[in-house]
């Protein structure tokens, strides 16, 4: 019956628990769904925004506080910010964190640390340390020695996450072990932490918890701190295994040689993988004197993996010392034509079996004699070096041919149990040379281990240094941008080469040092150009022809593509307006021509160039009269936008007349040699248009005409305010005005003035009493709400909250008005006002309260004393409506002081001149 | 005098039927408890860890998967890919093709580009010859090796992986199982979260992948199998995994590591001697080894389970493979205990010999005999007319419903836990199989114990016998 009970108990149980888990996962997605865009918003928020977006702000803080009253909320909120900040990172990261701050969840944290559930416990320090609460910091650290092991871990990630100083503090004080897996987490987070300054960790390798001398290694060998060199030849005679290990793995990483003799003393005593990891270390840093002990090793030892590390540790020290045996053929079995059979081959064989007799292992000294050398020498003769490739090319062979052919079942000669891991790698003869002085690189290149599966022939190759065929086959070619590069000075250039700087298209033309050369205008009687003429450019810069003609020698005869790198060059741009034709309006063309200027070491060697190859011509440009008109009436057309009043003035032809455009401005004149010679000529259709190349290039003044950004930014501006702007922007334009020199421009801003004047006046309420964002929130929110509220007003209010602000301090509550004071003194502060706040005048109850002073006063018969009285006595005297007087003036002074850059169009043309700013540098 | 002595043997027998089903009540109640105080345990611990800040660690320890392969052609390349993409940083997956008859390696060779390549073992190294090494000539599958070697059994292909292996760790599992992409880097934080002992292995749950959708190599959605024979094992899984091994990883008295996902540490599994080639129980095996060898060391270790389903395998939904399998296990479980039968009430051993052998020896390995034997008693006692129908029908109804008592706790705690099986329906029907189970698969079950201690015990010559498996690809 018991059990009937039961099962039916577990019956309902499943289902309940199934229903519980969904409807909270419901609950929790529909908060999460409503969070989210909450969230966002304060993500993204940034401070200066419109006044809708810090009313919005300000709402949706609002709304969170209400939220977070229940602890699902809660809890649900804080799961999500801790979501949100393992995908978010930098400038996001950061507004979550201090979210988390401010809504106050880190006191949730904090409590749970007061819990005497473990999990709790670690809960909240796990809380505390992703949002980075640092001044849990001094709570968490008490933790670290705690016998609870998850509070205790979670204590431990705290410390090292929250301070730098945290991992000292950490390994000075724990007590305790430090698990594998809490030194991985650990050393993340060391990892992942930013501006982390190292300490010098060789400090705890003579900590006495072990568990902190082994972390200490680690830490030492992941953050290169090579200084600790004796402590850790010390380690390698310590007790505990992973410490020693751990030891002779940083020995081997930072080569401590001096270690090789406590390596050699520790090695007899020594589990299998420390033996090991000892042989493979001085395989790493060991020199030819140290073979003999390896030697020894393979005699003695028992161990498989132990021989065969020894003896890998011996070609790696000395390559082709350890040569296979098994496997190989004799060469009675190779069908070698007679005539080229070596007579050394048979002497080497001879020596060989003299030496080695019939072990199984080839063991290939280096001291060869100097005939076998001289024998090795000899083109015609095989060379016993190479012989170990031929084994190996034909076991490789053997690998690949048909297994049954090949293989028999338990045939002891089997390849696949044979010492392979000896095959020999090839060097060159100045490897060997240089064997005894490696450096670990190269010594990680020839180490042999039996943990690597291939020792193939054409791995070895690799290592030969000379005829590295893995390069050939992997040969592919480079796809590499080169347009960092300088320019190649050098009359050879490579077949299918590119211009790179053809091929980049994100060429910064900003970076292009540009000098605009005045260009002086000029009549003149010449006759018009012949036709074929006509079709030629006009330019009088014969800087250029030098140019030209210079790099003309740097091009290769062979006919190869140039190249230069077009941004290492400095180039002037000369607007040379050039016309060849009287006919037709649309034939007028200006064209900038490019002057490149190479540099002076390509200008010395450069040879002229023939004249004929280009289609320029060195006589000055000629505009007629008539073309000058129109392209002055383009000019004009272009400075005039739509909506506004074209010049009217009509355009006549003075013989004085030069284009105010074009001129210079007069304080900048001084440094520009310029004179305009005006020729009476014949024909006065035709201005000479010419271009002075002795300019010293730094002298010459910006011409005005060439501000095209400005008078563009200055269109769009205009129009914005047209559209967007109001009186506000009134003192903005003020000034504009004076800056500005068109008179269309100028009219432009004059009609705007009048327009915002004309609305402004309506607005004069609004003016004296601004309207404040959060009057709307207060009309509905409690107490605690308001106070929020008005937390907040100090970190996003403006002047318009000022006077809300004096409303408040006659509120009733006296929480809200000593809160009210606070907050206007704050914000006063914040907006660079002085004003002197004013004592509120006591409310009715405020009054009731001081009557029982009063009272008191009288009861006793005294009288405060006058000296008493002037202490508080007060000099000036601020009424509400004087306040608000104030408010209402120092809100227009302010924004008198602040639109220039306060405003939102202010801020747009600061913008826009400094992205010009930034355009040219 | 007649009556009266079968009167006392009668009683005798009650008694003692009497004793053993309340030593099994009490047992598993027992076990359940723990289970429940691990899980929650578990749960509690598990919420802290952000795995996948560690899992390309400079720290991360090396770890060798070894799948052997035998006639796996039908899925043996999209297995392996599975394989290769799980998230760990370290890692190699090494595929023992034991001398398959089919076209497994040509396909492997077609389909990841591999070439053959030389390698060391130790010659006194006892396994099949090898016939080659094989590596991938593509970067994208650096971390394969393929061994072709010839036909010596499972735990032959798995010694042959372990003594090839270089690395800390070695994971062997079934080639056709399914692992979650996160399943190493839960077994590498079971291998070192432990500073006081060594962590010598680590196992975990098997969950049933029969009908479930997968895609490319990768878990799509949970199904209850289809099949009524797969659905009844998955229950069995589910008792077995969340409340057994559960309960005994609290006490740190594992003696089973599953098959199809064991991971060990390299040194002592190469120390203890690999696995035992001449058990069909090798998994089994292997685990009183490896134990035995550090308790007669005196070393501190323990063995690691991971309550987390992350490996998903196909189960028999043919009633001969069933029994094939469950036949085998009896073997297997016969022949280990027969091994080890030193460590039976041997206090040097602790738990092990004082709870956790026993345990086996009397739960996992006499309880289907008794039952058997129960079952002919009583109709025998009834034949006879002196069946005790109060007690025997009591008793029945006892066991029938704490069986089921225990069925829905299973249940309960996979829900709680886990809640895979979001369909009602799918809850229900599990339920309708705790309820049938013990009257429909139970007798199954214990029949192929039977027939395999008969095997055992009269030596008839049975091997592994052979399991035609639809694939996890195909299951989909």
């Amino acid at each position: 019956m018991l059990f009937v009970v039961l099962a039916v108990i577990y019956f309902f149980g499943v289902f309940f628990y199934r229903n519980k888990i969904a409807s909270s996962s419901r609950r929790v997605k529909a908060l999460k769904r409503k969070l989210s865009p909450i969230i966002s918003e304060f993500l993204f928020w940034e401070e200066g925004g419109s006044k809708d977006e810090k009313f919005n702000y300000v709402a949706l803080k609002v709304e969170m506080r209400e939220l977070l009253k229940t602890g699902f909320n809660r809890t649900v909120l804080t799961e999500l910010l801790l979501d949100l900040r393992k995908d978010v990172s930098g400038q996001a990261r950061h507004a979550i964190v201090k979210l988390y701050q401010d809504l106050g969840l880190h006191k949730d944290a904090f409590e749970k640390l007061e819990s005497w559930q473990w999990q709790i416990v670690s809960k909240g320090i796990q809380e505390l340390t992703q949002m980075e609460v640092e001044e849990s910091y001094g709570f968490i650290t008490r933790f670290v020695n705690d016998k609870r092991t998850t509070i205790r871990k979670q204590a431990e990630i705290a410390t090292v996450t929250l301070k730098n100083e945290g991992i000292k503090y950490f390994l000075d004080t724990t007590k305790y072990r430090i698990s594998e897996w809490q030194q991985l987490k650990l050393l993340d987070v060391i990892r992942n932490k930013q501006d982390f300054q190292a300490p010098q960790f060789k400090a705890w390798l003579t900590s006495s918890n072990k568990y902190v001398v082994l972390f200490a290694l680690r830490l030492i060998k992941h953050y290169n701190q090579n200084d600790a060199k004796t402590a850790m030849i010390a380690l390698v005679k310590h007790r505990n295994n992973q410490i020693r290990e751990e030891a002779i793995s940083c020995i081997k990483e930072f080569y401590v040689t001096e270690a090789i003799e406590t390596l050699k003393i520790t090695f007899w005593n020594s589990s299998i993988a420390i033996k090991i990891a000892i042989l493979d270390t001085i395989g790493e840093i060991g020199t030819i004197p140290d073979i003999e002990f390896l030697k020894r090793i393979d005699k003695k030892e028992l161990n498989f993996s132990v021989k065969s590390k020894a003896l890998s540790a011996i070609n790696a020290i000395s390559p082709n010392s350890i040569m296979p045996s098994r496997g190989i053929q004799e060469e009675s079995s190779y069908d070698i034509p007679r005539d080229i059979k070596a007579k050394v081959v048979q002497k080497n064989e001879a020596n060989h079996n003299e030496r080695f007799g019939t072990t199984e292992e080839i063991r290939m000294e280096d001291t060869r004699s100097p005939e076998e050398t001289k024998g090795m020498e000899d083109p015609e003769l095989e060379c016993p070096d190479h012989e170990p490739i031929e084994l190996a090319e034909k076991l490789e062979k053997d690998h690949l041919m048909p297994k049954e052919t090949n293989y028999q079942a338990g045939d002891d000669s089997q390849w696949t149990t044979d010492h392979l891991d000896f095959l020999p790698i090839i060097t060159t003869e100045e490897s060997l040379e240089e064997k005894g002085t490696r450096s670990p690189k190269q010594s990680e290149a020839l180490k042999t281990s039996p943990e690597i599966f291939a020792m193939e022939v054409q791995a070895e190759e690799i290592e030969s240094g000379k005829a590295a065929v893995i390069q050939e086959k992997d040969a592919k070619p480079l796809e590499v941008h080169i347009a960092f590069l300088p320019i190649v000075v050098e009359n050879t250039v490579t077949e299918n080469f590119k211009d790179p700087s053809l091929e980049a298209k994100d060429t910064e033309v900003r970076e292009f040092e540009v000098v605009y050369d005045q260009v002086q205008v000029k009549e003149e009687d010449t006759p018009l150009p012949s036709a074929e003429e006509q079709q030629t450019v006009t330019v009088t810069e014969a800087e250029l022809f030098d140019f030209l003609s210079k790099r003309a020698e740097m091009i290769p005869k062979e006919g190869h593509a140039e190249r230069i790198d077009i941004r290492e060059i400095s180039v002037n741009f000369e607007a040379v307006p050039v016309l060849k034709t009287t006919d037709d309006v649309n034939e007028l063309i200006v064209y900038d021509s490019i002057h490149v200027q190479p540099e002076p070491a390509l200008n010395q060697e450069s040879t002229p160039l023939a004249e004929e190859d280009l289609n320029f011509t060195t006589e000055p440009m000629e505009l007629s009269k008539e073309h000058e008109l129109a392209l002055q009436k383009m000019i004009d057309d272009s400075i005039y936008s739509e909506g506004t009043e074209k010049r009217t003035e009509p355009l006549e032809y003075d013989e004085t007349y030069v284009n105010p455009d074009w001129d210079l401005d007069p304080t900048e004149l001084d440094f520009v040699p310029v004179s305009f010679e005006k020729e009476e000529k014949n024909n006065p259709n035709y201005i000479k248009i010419e271009s002075y190349m002795e300019f010293p290039k730094a002298a010459i003044p910006k011409a005005m005409f060439g501000d095209m950004e400005f008078e563009a930014s200055t269109r769009q501006l205009l129009k914005d305010l047209e559209e967007l702007g109001n009186d506000r922007e009134i003192p903005f334009l003020k000034e504009l005005l004076t800056d500005v020199k068109y008179a269309s421009f100028k009219e432009r801003i004059n009609t705007l003035i009048d327009k915002f004047n004309h609305s402004s006046s309506t607005d004069t309420d609004y003016l004296a009493h601004p309207f404040s964002v959060f009057k709307d929130l207060f009309r509905t929110c409690d107490t605690e709400a308001k106070l929020i509220l008005m937390d907040e007003m100090v970190e996003v209010g403006d002047e318009k909250d000022l006077h809300f602000l004096a409303e408040l301090i006659q509120e009733d509550s006296q929480v809200i008005r000593e809160k009210a004071i606070l907050v206007l003194q704050g914000l006063q502060e914040k907006l660079g006002m002085r004003t002197a706040v004013n004592k509120p005048e006591a409310s009715p109850r405020q009054q009731e309260d001081t009557h029982p002073f009063d009272n008191l006063m009288e009861e006793g018969q005294s009288t405060p004393s006058e000296e008493i009285d002037s202490i508080f006595e007060l000099n000036f005297e601020i009424t509400t409506s004087s306040l608000a007087h104030s408010d209402a003036k120092s809100l227009q002074t302010d924004e008198a002081r602040t639109v220039r850059y306060g405003s939102f169009f202010g801020q747009l043309t600061v913008l826009s001149n400094k992205i010009l700013e930034k355009l040219y540098g | 005098m007649d009556s009266a002595i079968w009167n006392i043997i009668i009683e005798y027998i009650n008694v003692v039927f009497f004793l053993f089903t309340l030593m099994l009540f009490t047992m598993f109640t027992i076990l359940g408890y723990l289970a429940t105080r691990n899980s929650i345990h578990y749960r509690n611990k598990n919420s802290f860890n952000d795995l996948s800040k560690v899992m390309a660690s400079p720290l991360a320890p090396s770890i060798t998967i070894i799948a052997p392969a035998f006639n796996e052609g039908l899925n043996i390349v999209d297995n392996i890919r599975s394989l290769l993409s799980l998230r760990y940083v370290n890692y190699e997956v090494m595929v023992v093709n034991d001398g398959s008859t089919d076209d497994t390696l040509e396909k492997l060779i077609a389909a990841y580009d591999l070439e053959l390549v030389t390698c060391t073992i130790d010659p006194a190294w006892k396994s099949k010859p090898i016939r080659g090494i094989y590596k991938s000539r593509q970067g994208s599958f650096s971390k394969l090796t393929i061994v072709d070697k010839e036909n010596g059994g499972k735990s032959d292909a798995l010694n042959t992986g372990i003594a090839l292996s270089e690395n800390k760790y070695v994971g062997c599992i079934d080639v056709d199982c399914l692992l979650l992409p996160d399943a190493l880097v839960h077994v590498v934080k079971s291998f070192y979260r432990r500073s006081e002992k060594r962590v010598i292995a680590v196992g975990g749950v098997i969950r049933v992948a029969n009908s479930c959708h997968i895609e490319g190599g990768k878990l799509e959605e949970i199904c209850l199998p289809k099949s009524w024979l797969a659905r009844f094992q998955l229950l069995e899984y589910t008792r077995s995994f969340i409340l057994g091994r559960m309960a005994w990883g609290r006490i740190d008295s594992l003696l089973i590591i599953s098959g199809a996902f064991g991971f060990f540490d390299r040194e002592i599994a190469l120390a203890a001697g690999g696995y035992d080639t001449t058990t069909v129980g090798e998994d089994m095996e292997i685990i009183f080894r490896m134990r035995r060898y550090m308790h007669d060391r005196r070393s501190p270790y323990t063995i690691e389970y991971i309550p987390d389903p992350l490996c998903w395998t196909e189960v028999p939904e043919d009633l001969n493979i069933l029994i094939n399998q469950r036949d085998r296990w009896a073997r297997g479980n016969l022949e280990t205990l027969n091994t080890h039968k030193d460590m039976f009430f041997n206090s040097k051993y602790g738990r092990l010999g004082l709870l956790s052998y026993p345990y086996w020896f009397f739960y996992e390995w006499m309880a289907p005999l008794l039952e058997f034997f129960g079952f002919f008693t009583i109709l025998l006692f009834w034949y006879l007319g002196i069946l005790n129908w109060e007690f025997f029908i009591a008793i029945t109804a006892a066991v029938y419903m704490y069986s089921i008592m225990f069925s829905f706790y299973a249940i309960l705690w996979d829900v709680y836990s886990y809640n895979q099986y979001k369909k009602t329906k799918d809850i229900l029907t599990l339920m309708v199989c705790a309820i049938i189970e013990p009257i429909v698969f139970h007798p199954i079950v214990v029949w192929a114990a039977i027939r395999g201690n008969y095997k055992k015990l009269f030596n008839v010559k049975s091997g592994w016998g052979t399991q035609v498996r639809k694939g996890l690809a195909r299951a989909s």
